[in-house]
């Protein structure tokens, strides 16, 4: 056999091995995560604290990127989100919460420019409700029997208006 | 894909590459190159995450690439591994007036691995016969895979009155049992 055929030889008999487990313990891609992390429990590896590593060793990559004045890659960048320990387990989890806390930032900037809104609505006015209240204030009275007067000096005067164009 | 559960399939896939390879112990790593299972699944997305490995949905999905890319990425790890080994070997015989001494450093059995052992298909049907020791269900999944050359969970399913499902629930089973017998057993006899 020529060392030229070594390798070959090799790579041959690896493969058939590969593809003999393949068919005995599955597809690759038949480890789910779920199935993942209960293998690596098997194994004495804590899951959460491998992808720890996994971040550390992504994180110093991200550094050397940095370092030499380079863009980080935005699927490195996905790799430091998906690892970072705390992170939640499932990436739909963390998406639903990033648009929760999209949607709050939202609204709580919205209800800081009422105010600016407020002053740029010429002549508002504010209706003021009775009905969820038991007994009048102070003040409600106060408006009330303004308007009382108001309306009754509109009908005194509607009244001699009415007299005077009579008389004329 | 959630990157974090691609990097655990991953390493869980290495180890069972491991085991594949008669790999034994849970800290092994591939001799003359020093590589353990986790340097091997972060060396994968390593190079996705740089772009050096690209994915086309046309050439499936993204963990099967990665795995396959593990894989080849341990045989050839395997192949530099047995290329020291033979490299190391002394190309002089011992001669006859030393044979009183004692064996010289690279006449030592090699603490690496047996790389032509690790290939050898019987090899690697005699481990994983041991690892199914007590396990009646499991074995007769591999009976119908090896014996009947049945290959589709639903053909297996048939061939054994059971469900699909409960096929590939055997196959977890035995993926689980023999990743755990390769870290237990040194040697199988």
């Amino acid at each position: 056999m020529t060392e030229r055929e070594k390798p070959d030889l090799f790579a041959t008999k690896a493969t058939r091995l590969a593809l003999l487990s393949d068919r005995i313990l599955g597809d690759p891609k038949e480890i789910d995560a779920a199935e993942a992390e209960e293998l690596l429990h098997a194994a004495n590896t804590d899951p959460q604290e491998l992808k720890a590593r996994f971040h550390r060793r992504f994180d110093n990559l991200a550094k050397e990127y940095a370092a030499k004045g380079q863009r980080v890659p935005p699927l490195l960048k996905q790799a430091l989100a998906d690892l970072r320990p705390g992170a939640s387990h499932s990436r739909a989890e963390r998406e639903l919460l990033r648009e929760a806390q999209t949607a709050v930032r939202h609204v709580l900037k919205q209800a800081k420019q009422l105010p600016q809104l407020l002053a740029k609505i010429p002549n508002l006015t504010l209706a003021a409700a009775y009905r969820s209240k038991k007994e009048l204030s102070e003040r409600d009275r106060r408006l009330l029997d303004e308007v009382a007067r108001q309306l009754e000096n509109r009908a005194k005067n509607g009244k001699r208006n009415r007299r005077l164009r009579a008389g004329a | 894909m959630d990157l974090g559960e691609v990097a655990l399939r991953l390493t869980a896939f290495a180890r069972r590459t491991f085991a594949d390879f008669g790999l034994r112990g849970p800290d092994t790593a591939v001799a003359g190159v020093g590589l353990s299972i986790e340097d091997f699944a972060w060396k994968v997305l390593e190079e996705y995450v740089e772009g050096k490995l690209e994915h086309e949905a046309s050439r499936g999905d993204l963990f099967s690439l990665l795995a396959t890319a593990l894989r080849n990425d341990i045989i050839d790890s395997l192949r530099k591994a047995a290329h020291l080994h033979e490299e190391n070997r002394s190309p002089l015989p011992r001669g006859l007036d030393s044979a009183a001494d004692p064996p010289s450093l690279d006449e030592m059995p090699s603490a690496a691995i047996d790389i032509p052992a690790l290939l050898d298909e019987e090899d690697y049907r005699k481990r994983l016969w041991a690892s199914l020791a007590g396990e009646p269900e499991l074995a007769k999944v591999v009976r119908a895979i090896l014996d009947l050359n049945l290959y589709r969970p639903r053909e297996i399913a048939a061939a054994l009155g059971i469900s699909v499902t409960e096929v590939q629930n055997r196959k977890k089973r035995l993926r689980r049992r023999f990743m755990e017998f390769n870290l237990l057993q040194r040697k199988v006899p």
